[in-house]
């Protein structure tokens, strides 16, 4: 049996890493005794795939993972008995049942949506958000193991907004694109527009929420629960 | 405490995940709800202080205690204590984010003579007075344990109490002894004069020491009446129904030993005479393999680990491990549940051994003759033979192995350079086992590597009395070994010689080098057991600055009258057998294994006698 879960990663776990969170879920699944497939071979492991590893010191309420189990189980009561064997700060939100054949959610998901909430923000952050959005192009300057690498990332942004603001914190939205072709990290994208707007030197605090994940549809966009067999 | 202070620097440091808690089977209290708030400390980072064993046990132990709640603190990493300390961010428990300068007791193991100064460092993190004759109301009770705290006089300036022995029990008296005094609110001299009167509770400010013209000590006196003139350790009678925990606190990061640890027996009874551990811990006492199936399934069920590791000093003595292993894999291999088997003994290494670990998984194979001859292993009662691990290392290589490490100590006693050749004879003669197996075909994997150590006299073994080789003349034997031991598929490690020369300082140390380990933490040293960290030359200043020479310590024998600092501390093993097996080694006389004739070490006359 194949289910995509959608589960959440809160702020009390938030700086723990991609290969540390899924040690924790396969623990987490041998305490709660359940019937999870394994890999053959030398190193057996669970069958698991997560989608789009969240970088370090993000939180998120859309993360995804597929899942492979040797015998059937109720969805909701697979949730409910991961969730009695999670740390504080991962909870699984919803599991769905799919079809065997279903291509791996990694190659399906191609963007995301994201919350930032950026302290002390510069003055007329909306006006310098426009303005940066319409360029003609965003470079920024990536560090790979292969030195140094110039990317445009304007194609990447596919929308931002800025949802209002609170005392000293300024909340903004946006959609990139997230997936094994394209994928701009959000902080890359939040760092390029607060260096435009203030200048290299400007210290920024911010915090970067994960909404959810979303796959190509018909017309538009889809939640990946919505792959779902019921559904 | 500000928990968003800290969270903010998380951003900002290293590995963010070894300050964070709220790992599954963290212990959640409120603070302000318990009579007494204890923080565990571990002298050194996260992923090396939550793989130790005693540590688990103690922190679950103390918080079954309803009037207690104890919290984790270890040592931030250089990058985690600059930003602590630019943000005024004092020492923090893991579990409520709380500076522990607030606690009742600040309790630290000590595990390693080179992390002192890692509590120095820790006390100064946290806002406490360093030394014990500056803190008074208000400020925690600084008390350690631990192997180390045998010899705990380098830091008599610094600690409040020491424990000597076993923790389980002593630690629950001193707690309910300390409720008492809390309730009554006396002063903090009158708590210490009470725990003065639990068995195995040393308290450093009530023995005065005097010294000799030479240096060396006169005398080691209580300074005050009701006071033992010698303290004694601990010892849990009975290890079978000795609290263990039944739940463990499941890191996210990968720790050093990532894995249940089940402890099959405490002690040994091999009598190895550089082995402090092997002196130490004695009696043995055993868990049942029935108790420890029990803990075991009560553990994965609780933690979801995938593996299990058997735990003790010389896991193949243990005298139910046949029927042990043989019930794991029954019960847990369809489960997904590995087990992994430490410290075996090369002359243990039966082929059905080696078949049983290897369906787990195939990691290298570490072998420790410890030294080259037969001569010199007779000299420590290692008591293995050439013979023994040309067996085991041929089983292993028939069985697939192809890496081997081999484990040897250099500077033991007697040594001569027929010693370290035979290091490389050894080296050469698993080479070419290997080869004749293989008829030479697939020799491109063959990896063997020789790794030595040097050695380090210890308080509380037969070469308690024995000088340290000087760093100079282990640096040689070194460079002797490097030259022997350029061999084809031999690769050779070996122990910064400087390092083992400060560990030979503070294990056999004095009080007075408690002014040594603040003038070095004053000048920086830190994590010394860190190569990236540790500065031989600031802890040279340190000695100078001192007046103190190391040499004194490291490198003079002793003679078998002197008062040795350790003098008033009674570790159950008899200073008369340690000086028997002392003599026996230089004679090059084996002591057989206790469990089939009683050699008289003295360990019997505690609590009534509870060897097998």
């Amino acid at each position: 049996m194949r289910m995509v879960v959608k589960y959440s990663k809160g702020k009390k776990v938030k700086y723990i890493s991609h290969l540390e969170l899924m040690r924790t879920i396969h623990r987490a699944l041998r305490r709660a005794d359940i019937p999870v497939a394994f890999s053959r071979g030398y190193n057996p492991q669970p069958k698991t795939a997560f989608a789009m590893p969240l970088p370090v010191g993000m939180t998120s309420e859309g993360e995804y993972m597929d899942i492979i189990l040797d015998s059937h189980l109720c969805p909701e009561i697979f949730c409910q008995r991961m969730n009695d064997a999670l740390p504080d700060g991962i909870m699984l939100l919803k599991a769905v049942e799919v079809g065997e054949s279903l291509p791996s959610l990694m190659s399906l998901i191609d963007r995301a949506v994201y919350l930032i909430t950026v302290h002390n923000p510069p003055k007329d952050i909306d006006i310098k958000l426009n303005r940066f959005l319409q360029q003609n192009e965003i470079v920024i300057k990536k560090d790979s193991k292969r030195g140094e690498r110039f990317v445009n990332i304007k194609p990447m942004i596919l929308k931002a907004d800025i949802l209002g603001s609170q005392e000293t914190d300024t909340a903004m939205e946006v959609v990139l694109s997230t997936g094994s072709r394209e994928y701009l990290n959000p902080e890359h994208m939040i760092k390029a527009f607060l260096a435009y707007a203030e200048g290299d030197d400007f210290e920024a605090y911010f915090n970067i929420h994960r909404v959810d994940m979303l796959i190509p549809g018909n017309d538009g966009c889809m939640a990946p629960l919505e792959l779902g067999k019921g559904g | 405490m500000d928990k968003a202070k800290i969270d903010r620097i998380l951003g900002q440091v290293g590995k963010p995940v070894r300050y964070m808690g709220n790992e599954y089977n963290m212990v959640v209290k409120d603070p302000s709800e318990v009579l007494i708030n204890f923080a565990f400390a571990f002298p050194d980072v996260y992923e090396v202080g939550m793989s130790h064993l005693g540590m688990k046990i103690l922190y679950h132990l103390i918080n079954e205690r309803e009037d207690t709640y104890c919290q984790r603190v270890f040592a931030p990493w250089v990058d985690m204590e600059q930003k602590m300390r630019e943000n005024r961010i004092p020492l923090f428990a893991l579990e409520t984010g709380e500076p522990v300068a607030g606690f009742d007791f600040i309790g630290f193991t000590l595990q390693y003579e080179m992390s002192y100064t890692n509590v120095i460092n820790m006390l100064d993190l946290a806002g406490i007075p360093l030394m014990r004759r500056e803190r008074g109301k208000g400020h925690p009770f600084v008390i350690a344990g631990g192997p180390c705290a045998y010899n705990a006089e380098p830091l008599a300036d610094f600690l409040d109490l020491v424990v000597m022995g076993e923790g389980e029990e002593v630690i629950n008296q001193l707690l309910d002894e300390y409720a008492e005094w809390k309730k009554q609110g006396a002063d903090r001299q009158d708590f210490l004069a009470r725990a003065a009167g639990i068995k195995g509770v040393y308290i450093p400010g009530f023995y005065d020491v005097d010294y000799n013209h030479d240096g060396t000590i006169c005398s080691v006196k209580p300074n005050r009446p009701g006071v033992p003139s010698v303290v004694q350790k601990r010892i849990v009678r009975d290890l079978e129904k000795a609290y263990y925990p039944e739940a463990m606190i499941v890191p996210y990061m990968n720790i050093v030993h990532d894995r249940i640890t089940l402890e099959v027996f405490r002690g040994c009874t091999r009598g190895c005479r550089f082995c402090q551990a092997g002196m130490i811990y004695r009696p043995v006492r055993e868990r049942s393999a029935s108790r420890l199936m029990d803990l075991a399934r009560e553990l994965v069920k609780n933690t979801g680990y995938e593996e299990i590791s058997l735990s003790s000093l010389s896991t193949s003595d243990y005298s139910q491990l046949e029927e042990l292993v043989k019930q794991f894999m029954d019960e847990f291999q369809s489960r997904r549940v590995s087990f992994a088997l430490p410290s075996l003994r090369i002359d243990s290494f039966t082929r059905e051994f080696i078949e049983e670990m290897k369906k787990v998984r195939k990691a290298g194979l570490t072998f420790a003759p410890e030294a080259g001859t037969q001569r010199l292993r007779d000299v420590i009662n290692k008591g293995v033979t050439e013979e023994d691990l040309i067996n085991s290392v041929t089983q292993a290589f028939e069985l697939g192995w192809d890496t081997v490490k081999l484990y040897f100590m250099i500077g033991l006693p007697t040594e001569t350079e027929q010693d370290l050749e035979g290091i490389g004879d050894l080296a050469a003669k698993v080479r070419e086992c290997y080869m004749n197996l293989n008829r030479g075909r697939k020799s491109r994997r063959l990896k063997i590597t020789v790794s030595t150590s040097s050695f380090v006299p210890k308080p509380f073994t037969p070469f308690q009395w024995v000088a340290q080789d000087s760093v100079e003349l282990l640096a040689q034997k070194q460079e002797f070994l490097r030259e022997k031991l350029r061999i084809k598929g031999v690769t050779y490690d070996w122990h910064d010689p400087e390092l083992s020369f400060l560990e030979a300082v503070f294990a056999r140390g004095d009080r007075r080098l408690g002014k040594v380990l603040l003038e070095a933490w004053k000048r920086g040293c830190k994590f010394d057991g860190w190569a990236e960290c540790f500065n031989y030359s600031a802890w040279l200043e340190a000695f100078r600055a001192s007046g103190i020479e190391p040499e004194f310590y490291a490198n003079r024998p002793r003679d078998k009258e002197e008062v040795l600092p350790w003098a008033h501390i009674d570790m159950g093993v008899t200073t008369a057998f340690l000086r028997r097996e002392y003599e026996k080694a230089l004679r090059g006389e084996l002591t057989p294994d206790c469990r089939g004739v009683c050699h008289g070490c003295g360990i019997n006359r505690l609590e009534g006698g509870l060897c097998p």
